[in-house]
């Protein structure tokens, strides 16, 4: 889907992320960990791909992206089984019930900054 | 899908789970900050805004998201007139890449009919949405049907402050669309299996097994099978708008945050 600005977006929370740490001045941007949900529409590899192309010009330019995959995980209603499961078979692996809640796998977010002295 | 990157390197995908990070120590001269931030947050900041404009004027909006030609525009012809005999009072928002076609077709129905020309963009977002709700006399509208641009992956990923989600999936695409779309089809609210007409010269369609498809997804959303060709099948449809638009008026109404 929309990967480049997904990328913009990304360097452009980090950045705002950093302004808020002002403790954190002058020290560089090493790595940016991004969580990507099985049902975001996001693609990790793409996501990885067009990263590089995004930075220059930015705090980010030279920096890692670390992206983890998370996949759809539910927790069921009938149950209470919590697990996770394929993105196109939401309902419980347990006890086969789709009354199911979405807790994990849905979204795409910043998770992680690495700031270093070097 | 979107052409955005252009950049002429090859592109390899490798497993997903591969992409796992591997926790290692931070050196000494490391600090690693902890966030949690959407990257999906500014649109939906925008989205919140129109959601609550809607709800002020208490316009029912609905977000129609489908495959290229799965029969958003010609349902939206269709189904206009009945919805003015009730009275229903409808406008439409639709976003295509390329001309206004769309719009034209709705506004022969006499409902106000507003074309956003996307270009490149391959999906409406809220901030497109936004920009076009001046035109509109918001305080004149039960419904605003807002028609995305034919494509079952983008729009999925972009709140644009409706109240309902509805997706379409004609007889023409293959049952198992939700299976292989399931970040649409799970959010749907409404799912409407179209162009019924043709499913006697199309036995392999089986509207059972797009509904235990969407059922696999965990959702208990209803399901309509409906011709635009046969527009006494679309009365349970029209049933859903009133009983979606009356809902507006009670507080308990849910408004979708997504
Ligand atoms: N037989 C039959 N044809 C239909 C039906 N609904 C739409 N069509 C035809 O399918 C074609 C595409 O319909 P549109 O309404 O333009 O589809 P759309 O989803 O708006 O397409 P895009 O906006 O391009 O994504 C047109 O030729 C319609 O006349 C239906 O219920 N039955
Ligand atoms: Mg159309
Ligand atoms: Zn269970």
């Amino acid at each position: 889907m929309h990967e480049l600005s997904l990328c913009q977006a990304l360097i452009a929370t980090a950045e705002r992320q950093l302004a808020a740490r002002p403790e954190h001045a002058g020290r560089r941007l090493k790595a940016l960990k991004v969580s990507v949900g099985a049902l975001s529409g996001c693609e990790p590899d793409l996501l990885m791909h067009l990263f590089p192309h995004a930075t220059p010009g930015t705090q980010a330019e030279g920096a890692e992206l670390k992206v983890e995959f998370q996949p759809a995980q539910v927790a069921c209603n009938a149950c209470g089984e919590r697990r996770d499961v394929s993105a196109n078979q939401l309902a419980c692996p347990a006890c086969g019930g789709n009354n199911v809640s979405l807790v994990a796998g849905d979204g795409v977010f910043l998770t992680g900054l690495t700031l270093s002295d070097d | 899908m979107c052409n955005e990157c252009g950049c002429g390197m090859s592109y390899a995908p490798t497993s997903r789970t591969a992409r796992a990070a591997t926790p290692a120590a931070t050196p000494s001269h490391e600090t690693v900050v902890a966030v949690r931030e959407s990257l999906f947050g500014a649109n939906e900041a925008v989205a919140a805004q129109n959601r609550a404009t809607f709800r002020t004027h208490g316009v029912l909006a609905l977000n129609l998201m489908s495959s290229p030609g799965t029969g958003k525009t010609y349902l939206l012809e269709t189904l206009i007139p009945l919805l003015a005999r009730i009275p229903l009072r409808c406008a439409v928002v639709v976003g295509d890449l390329e001309t206004d076609n769309d719009a034209q077709r709705i506004a022969r129905t006499g409902a106000h009919a507003i074309q956003i020309t996307t270009g490149q963009a391959c999906h409406l977002d809220a901030t497109m949405v936004a920009d076009v709700l001046p035109q509109l006399d918001l305080a004149a509208l039960d419904i605003l049907f807002i028609e995305n641009v034919g494509n079952l992956v983008c729009p999925a990923s972009f709140d644009l402050g409706e109240a309902r989600r509805i997706a379409l999936l004609s007889v023409c695409e293959g049952d198992d669309k939700p299976a292989k779309y399931p970040t649409l089809f799970h959010k749907a609210d409404l799912m409407l299996i179209t162009k019924a007409d043709l499913l006697p010269y199309l036995p392999q369609f089986e509207p059972a097994r797009s509904e235990a498809c969407l059922r696999a997804l965990a959702n208990h959303s209803p399901c309509l099978t409906i011709s635009s060709m046969q527009p006494e099948t679309l009365a349970p449809l029209v049933d859903w708008l009133v009983r979606e638009h009356a809902a507006l008026k009670q507080p308990a109404h849910a408004w979708k945050a997504v």
